[in-house]
């Protein structure tokens, strides 16, 4: 009996323990109230919140902490629709679009108290370039940059390019301190940075949680009910976020699933905004191997997607239809463009036109697992497929053997069919053409595997006078894009959206598909 | 026992080495591009070729395996394919907090698991025996991700007395500075007597830590309760009692004592299964430990990180076989 006595003892010591723990944790983090005094916004973020700090190979997640330490030298507005000036005052570019000459603002200081100029700008870019890692593809264009005076630097392109978009780029446009210009990938990993942003980079915990703390000399100035200090954290499971932001211990969060978000929709403490997005959803045709290479075929097959029931039913209303390459929301985009709708009927009729016989013919379809979307509609257009006599083999696979099957230099040993999502690098429809369009020798991502001659010119032109005349441009991706819809290339099946979840009262948050992920803490507040 | 040790540490370096070669094997026949994934997603033709040279991708495989195991004896895993960061940096970041919460679980599976045995042993087919029996059961049966989701509903959503997750409070991290000794934070805060820290991470691993330790302690309770009843049976054990010595002696002088053994071995072989249950926990409690680094290398196909982890854990592995065979070797019963 003794013994048991004492087991009890030591559970009755542990419970004391506990309760006691119990009481300091309640007075350490009293929720909403604490964070209002102090103003700290809670980010809770799927994934991982940065895989490299470096903010010229950054090439992931990191941009949502990126953009709020450091910044570039215009940003892209979406709800106009232009690019602004950030660091940079005012541009200029030559006639010919080979030349563009930035006037940097002035009494511009980066966190470590060194002032930016002409030559700080042109040593980060460099240095990007340099490193030739993540997006510093965007940069390709440039031959050299040159610092006119201390507040004025030019930028000498190969050819022309729409340097004021790439600058204002989600990726490898960040403007650093040139005292951190010689430091190596491994110094900024450590947790260092020093860039002109809003917020300076306070601790970090490797791939959890980042803490970012007001720089008091930014430019801009502050107001008394900004956030003093942001936490972006890795919160994994959805219901994880949900509960977060239910009990008022999260200010913003996204990525949930269609039964959290219902749940959430009607709770009053949070308020759920649905944003575009400029990623969208395409499956790429096999033209390199029969029957798909048959243009009639090709089109039956467009004909026999499920494009609306994908959109109400598996995505419940947060996608919308895609015309033809661009997203809603981005120039480029017409809804003007021919698009194919789900009819049976005519899918049959392209069938019989372009002689394939579907008897035990078999398609296969890759996609990256773990997409709940993708597996719902694959089905869906499997059963319509079944109709015309079409047997659809689906295959989820990492993203590695997606690609490295898509790449194979056989033909026939690739898939006929293999879902990708697209999105931009900076606020251009140049990504899509240039690398889904545009003939490649070493396949990278065009897996549609065109090689058009028309079309690559049709590239060629845009490409100039995307730099150089909006509207020339303008007509030009409406060519490219009918010709692509015409061929049936590609299935465009959908522009996706997201949906954000914030607390009432966090507010002047305002999502921007041109920097996916991203909330620039600097505009957001508190307010009841 | 001298010889015998020397044999089985040999013995477990042939066996690290099989696990280096294999999975070494494994990695390079997984179709893939390490160095498209070096470079980045977009990468040009020009960039993954450059990229190819400074890896050293286009080295025959032999020659790769051999720098491989060369840079393995200097403490180099090579860097990882998504971070950029040397692995063995990456590891020294994120072994730490998966240690202190196993660490921590198996010492509560000492402190509980073996008193709930014995208590159990000793209660025979009563009530508490049964009871007892049962929440061991529970304990190695019930899935961990679900006891996770089920703390986390009951003690942050509706009670709301510990936190959903994370190892230390944001506000604490703002306003004070972490200890860093040995990375183990509970550890770390009591030696530098930093006691706000402490008290932030001690409700932290709570809910974590009991999750983790329900597995063990329910396996403890149990090789406990069962092997003190078999020699609760055996005839010295009568021989003990017939002398008239106290029942409170024979149990803990004699009887105990002959159980403890194997319930060490099983704490010890346990500790990799407990290991792979807690990359699982730390997902749902975001705790920032090899789980999480695991999981998106695995998904990532981030080799130099996967072979790395495998690599640390095989090591894991091994040397707790050799604590559990010297174990069993100092028991005078057992010939070499």
């Amino acid at each position: 009996m003794r013994l048991a006595s004492k087991s009890i003892g030591v559970i009755i010591i542990l419970a004391i323990l506990a309760s006691v723990l119990v009481g300091c944790g309640d007075s350490s983090t009293n929720g909403q109230s604490t964070q209002t005094e102090k103003r700290i916004a809670y980010y809770a973020f799927n994934t991982e919140p940065y895989i490299d700090l470096d903010p010229s190979s950054e090439y992931s997640n990191g941009l949502i902490v990126l953009h709020n330490i450091y910044e570039t030298l215009t940003r892209y507005d979406s709800n106009e629709e232009v690019v602004k000036p950030l660091l940079a005052e005012s541009w200029d570019v030559s006639e010919d679009g080979m030349t563009w000459t930035f006037r940097i603002r002035e009494g511009v200081k980066f966190h470590d108290g060194s002032d930016l100029d002409a030559e700080s700008v042109k040593k980060s870019i460099d240095r990007t370039k340099k490193l030739q890692m993540g997006a510093s593809f965007i940069w390709d264009s440039v031959n050299s940059i040159n610092v006119i005076d201390e507040y004025t630097v030019e930028f000498v392109l190969d050819y022309p390019a729409p340097i004021d978009l790439i600058a204002s780029g989600s990726y490898a446009a960040f403007i650093m301190s040139p005292e951190t210009i010689d430091k190596d990938n491994q110094w900024f990993n450590e947790g260092n940075a020093s860039g002109t942003g809003p917020y300076k980079l306070q601790k970090i915990t490797k791939g959890e949680e980042v803490i970012l703390e007001k720089f008091d000399d930014y430019w801009n100035g502050w107001n008394d009910n900004q956030y003093t200090n942001i936490v972006i954290k890795k919160v994994a499971e959805g219901s994880a976020r949900r509960q977060l932001l239910e009990k008022g211990d999260a200010q913003i969060a996204a990525s949930f699933s269609v039964t959290d978000l219902k749940a959430l929709r009607e709770n009053t403490n949070v308020v759920v905004k649905d944003a575009d997005t400029w990623r969208n959803v395409i499956g790429f045709f096999n033209t390199e191997k029969a029957p798909l290479d048959n243009p009639d075929f090709r089109r039956a097959m467009a004909y026999a997607f499920p494009y609306e029931e994908t959109i109400t039913e598996i995505k419940e209303g947060l996608a919308s239809k895609s015309y033809g390459l661009i997203p809603k929301g981005l120039w480029g985009h017409d809804e003007n463009l021919n698009q194919y709708s789900f009819d049976l009927e005519k899918a049959k009729e392209y069938i019989e036109k372009s002689g394939v016989d579907t008897n035990g013919l078999k398609l296969e379809m890759t996609f990256t697992s773990g997409t709940e979307a993708y597996r719902n509609f694959a089905q869906l257009y499997k059963i319509n497929l079944q109709q015309l006599g079409i047997e659809l083999e689906i295959r989820e696979m990492n993203w590695d053997n997606v690609w490295e099957k898509a790449k194979n230099p056989s033909p026939q040993d690739r898939q006929d069919i293999v879902i990708m999502n697209w999105w931009p690098d900076y606020a251009s429809p140049l990504s899509w053409v240039q690398s889904l369009v545009r003939s490649e020798e070493d396949i990278l991502f065009n897996l549609s595997y065109i090689k058009d001659q028309n079309l690559d010119n049709l590239v060629m032109e845009f490409e100039k006078y995307a730099a150089t005349d909006r509207s020339k441009a303008e007509e030009l991706i409406k060519e490219i894009q009918s010709e692509v819809i015409d061929e049936a290339y590609f299935l465009h099946i959908y522009d996706d959206k997201t949906s954000w979840v914030m607390d009432k009262n966090f507010k002047g948050f305002e999502p921007n598909p041109a920097y996916e992920g991203v909330v620039f803490f600097y505009y957001t507040y508190y307010g009841e | 026992m001298g010889k015998y040790v020397i044999r089985r540490i040999l013995l477990g370096l042939i066996v690290l080495l099989g696990v280096v070669t294999i999975t070494f094997v494994i990695a390079r026949m997984i179709p893939s591009d390490p160095a498209a994934k070096w470079v980045g997603p977009r990468a040009t033709p020009q960039q993954i070729e450059e990229a190819k040279i400074e890896l050293g991708l286009n080295d025959p495989l032999p020659v790769q395996f051999a720098n491989y195991v060369i840079d393995l004896t200097q403490g180099n895993l090579g860097r990882s394919l998504r971070t950029h960061q040397p692995v063995v940096e990456d590891l020294k970041a994120y072994i730490p907090p998966t240690l202190e919460l196993v660490l921590l679980a198996f010492l509560m599976a000492i402190i509980l698991g073996i008193p709930l045995g014995i208590y159990s042993a000793k209660m025979k087919d009563k009530f508490l025996d049964h009871a007892s029996r049962l929440f061991s059961i529970g304990a190695v049966s019930l899935p961990t991700f679900w006891v996770a989701l089920f703390f986390q509903l009951i003690f942050y959503r509706m009670l709301g007395m510990f936190p959903l997750g994370g190892r230390i409070s944001a506000e604490t991290t703002i306003l004070y500075e972490i200890p860093r000794v040995t990375g183990l934070l509970i550890f770390d805060s009591m030696i530098t007597g930093n006691w706000v820290i402490l008290k932030d991470a001690l409700w932290h691993i709570i809910l974590p830590c009991i999750t983790i330790a329900l597995y063990p302690i329910g396996l403890v309770a149990r090789m406990t309760r069962s092997a003190l009843l078999e020699v609760l049976n055996e005839d010295y054990i009568t021989a003990a009692r017939s002398y008239g010595l106290k029942e409170k002696f024979v149990l803990w002088r004699y009887a105990l004592k002959n159980t403890l053994g194997s319930t060490a071995i099983v704490l010890t072989l346990s500790l990799g299964y407990t290991l792979v249950n807690t990359f699982l926990v730390e997902t749902i409690f975001s705790w920032p430990g090899l789980g999480n680094y695991v999981a998106t290398s695995v998904v990532t196909l981030d080799y130099p990180s996967i072979m790395g982890v495998t690599i640390f854990s095989a090591a894991t592995y091994i040397l707790l076989n050799l604590i559990a065979d010297i174990i069993i070797a100092m028991d005078p019963r057992i010939r070499l």
